[in-house]
């Protein structure tokens, strides 16, 4: 693989746009992005099954795989849904309801595009604005949620996109003022900026609030447990993907997971420090593929705290979560910005 | 022509009654909020809990196809016909409550009764009533069939000996134990399922 790397540049040494056009698309494509996205996906799924069985006294997925504790149930999932049939009900919008799914999971996953995972190989596009970039279009994703209701003309899954749209007006407002704070308190919006300025200190301990409201706020907005209110099963049978099928219900079930991985991977980010304990590294294995695994350690902690409270909480009710949304989290936000512009204004945090 | 109702009256009325209630009951329909210290001690109670499960699993479920629970003899499971044994005299069919056993004529022109078991509920009064005890009983329960066709046995079908089928063959028996600290545990018992 580096070898075949090297290869490349040697190949292409002197034309800087192939170049960065083939690291680009294997940044999107492979890693970090979409394939090492649909694993993550599939080893979370069946990590969260496993948890929640455990907490729940239960054995949990043991039949595929059995030696390493069932941990393909994913992919075996994943295969099945592929070679299922895919319904299209008579009286659905059919184009819509055909390509929301695949949208709601481009736009999820395109914020990879400015996150950077190690110092040396940048993202495809190196934005001084990186953070704010990234929440823009993740922020696109729900609208096909609610489209996804829409297209199906069924009562459940319309039902299920309203959910999603009013809880996400509520919570996605708290997570984006208290992720800026963070870009306020580092007086940058960059992500390599931001993840140089926490060496001494890691954003959690900067500014806890901030880390508290972000974390509620995307359990929230990657619809985990206690607010899992647009999907919820004992209620409204899957939310807006009722009436999917096959792989495009596979699609739109990856998609809360596809959401957990690149919001975990900003948390990770901004509050984590990143690749932190390695400052700077030469060369494909030191530079890139050592910090990367780190954050990947670390967004992997992340979700699986994320997975893990299904096994703690019920469901909130709708005012509840509105609630708990408007007054408590979005009210943590707001102390959160306060809190970044003491420490900034009152001297306590000074960056070179 | 619609009727007309006075919503504010009617919330009036509701508040005025839920006022007038006990204390005790006045909280069902209040809602209230906890303050925050104990709300705060919960959510960290509740978390330790379940991580203190994930650290340390304490299963009260057993594995099933390769487990199974060991059942006692006098368990009333999937019973065979002794066709040899059978004298045809048609009291499983009329005792049968749910209908599910039916008499029919053998290639020798002697009455055998068959089964149906999608009917069938188990109460063995067949195998009680029967004079000769032509019924082989075993303590299978678990078995599948993949129509509902199959589920309707002919003579040939009924004679058959259901432990040949038993989908949890070779799976290990385990034993219901009570344990001080964690309630009922399951332990092996040495024996394997099935295989006679």
């Amino acid at each position: 693989m580096i070898q075949e790397i090297l290869l490349l540049k040697e190949l292409l040494g002197n034309n800087e746009m192939i170049y960065r056009t083939v690291i680009g698309l294997g940044y999107m494509l492979i890693y970090p992005g979409l394939i090492m996205i649909v694993i993550a996906a599939a080893l979370l799924l069946w990590a969260e099954r496993k948890i929640v069985a455990l907490v729940q006294l239960r054995y949990g997925p043991l039949w595929i795989s059995r030696r390493i504790g069932g941990a393909l149930q994913g992919f075996a999932d994943l295969i099945r849904f592929s070679f299922q049939e895919v319904i299209i009900p008579r009286r659905s919008d059919v184009i819509p309801f055909l390509l929301s799914p695949g949208l709601a999971i481009l736009f999820s996953v395109l914020p990879i595009a400015f996150m950077p995972v190690s110092p040396y190989i940048k993202p495809p596009i190196h934005s001084d604005i990186g953070l704010l970039a990234a929440i823009a279009v993740i922020s696109v994703a729900p609208i096909f949620i609610v489209l996804m209701g829409w297209a199906s003309d069924n009562k459940f899954a319309f039902v299920g996109s309203l959910r999603e749209a009013l809880l996400i007006v509520s919570y996605e407002i708290p997570f984006i003022i208290s992720i800026l704070s963070m870009g306020v308190m580092f007086g940058s919006l960059d992500f390599y900026e931001i993840v140089e300025r926490q060496s001494l200190l890691p954003g959690m301990l900067l500014n806890p609030f901030a880390f508290l409201a972000s974390f509620i706020a995307m359990l929230r907005v990657t619809s985990r447990f206690p607010f899992e209110i647009s999907e919820a099963e004992t209620e409204i049978v899957a939310g807006p993907y009722t009436e999917y099928s096959g792989l495009m219900f596979g699609l739109s079930m990856g998609l809360a997971y596809i959401k957990l991985y690149v919001y975990a991977l900003m948390v990770s980010l901004v509050f984590l420090g990143g690749w932190l304990p390695i400052v700077s590294g030469e060369g494909v294995i030191g530079g890139f593929l050592i910090p990367s695994l780190i954050v990947i350690l670390k967004l992997t902690v992340v979700s699986l705290v994320a997975v893990f409270l299904r096994a703690v909480y019920g469901r909130y009710r709708i005012d509840q979560a509105i609630r708990i949304g408007w007054i408590h989290v979005f009210a943590l936000s707001i102390v959160s910005l306060v809190w970044s512009i003491i420490l900034v204004y009152g001297g306590w945090v000074r960056w070179a | 022509m619609g009727v007309e109702v006075d919503f504010e009256k009617i919330s009036e009325e509701i508040s005025t009654s839920i006022e007038n209630l006990a204390p005790e009951k006045k909280r069902f329909y209040k809602v209230t909020t906890p303050s925050l210290g104990p709300s705060v001690v919960r959510n960290i109670e509740a978390i330790t809990t379940g991580l203190k499960y994930v650290i340390k699993p304490m299963r009260i479920t057993i594995d099933y196809p390769r487990q199974v629970l060991e059942q006692p003899p006098w368990y009333r499971g999937m019973f065979r016909l002794l066709e040899n044994v059978c004298i045809g005299c048609s009291l499983c069919d009329i005792i049968c409550p749910s209908d599910a056993i039916r008499m029919v004529l053998n290639p020798e022109k002697k009455k055998r009764p068959v089964i149906n078991w999608g009917r069938c509920i188990f109460c063995y009064y067949c195998v009680d009533i029967c004079p000769v005890e032509a019924f082989d009983t075993t303590t299978i329960h678990d078995m599948a069939f993949d129509k509902y066709e199959d589920m309707l046995t002919n003579l040939e079908e009924f004679t058959k000996d259901p432990r040949e089928k038993d989908p949890s063959k070779g799976a290990m028996r385990m034993r219901i134990k009570f344990d001080e600290k964690r309630g009922f545990v399951y332990e092996p018992t040495g024996k394997k399922n099935g295989g006679g």
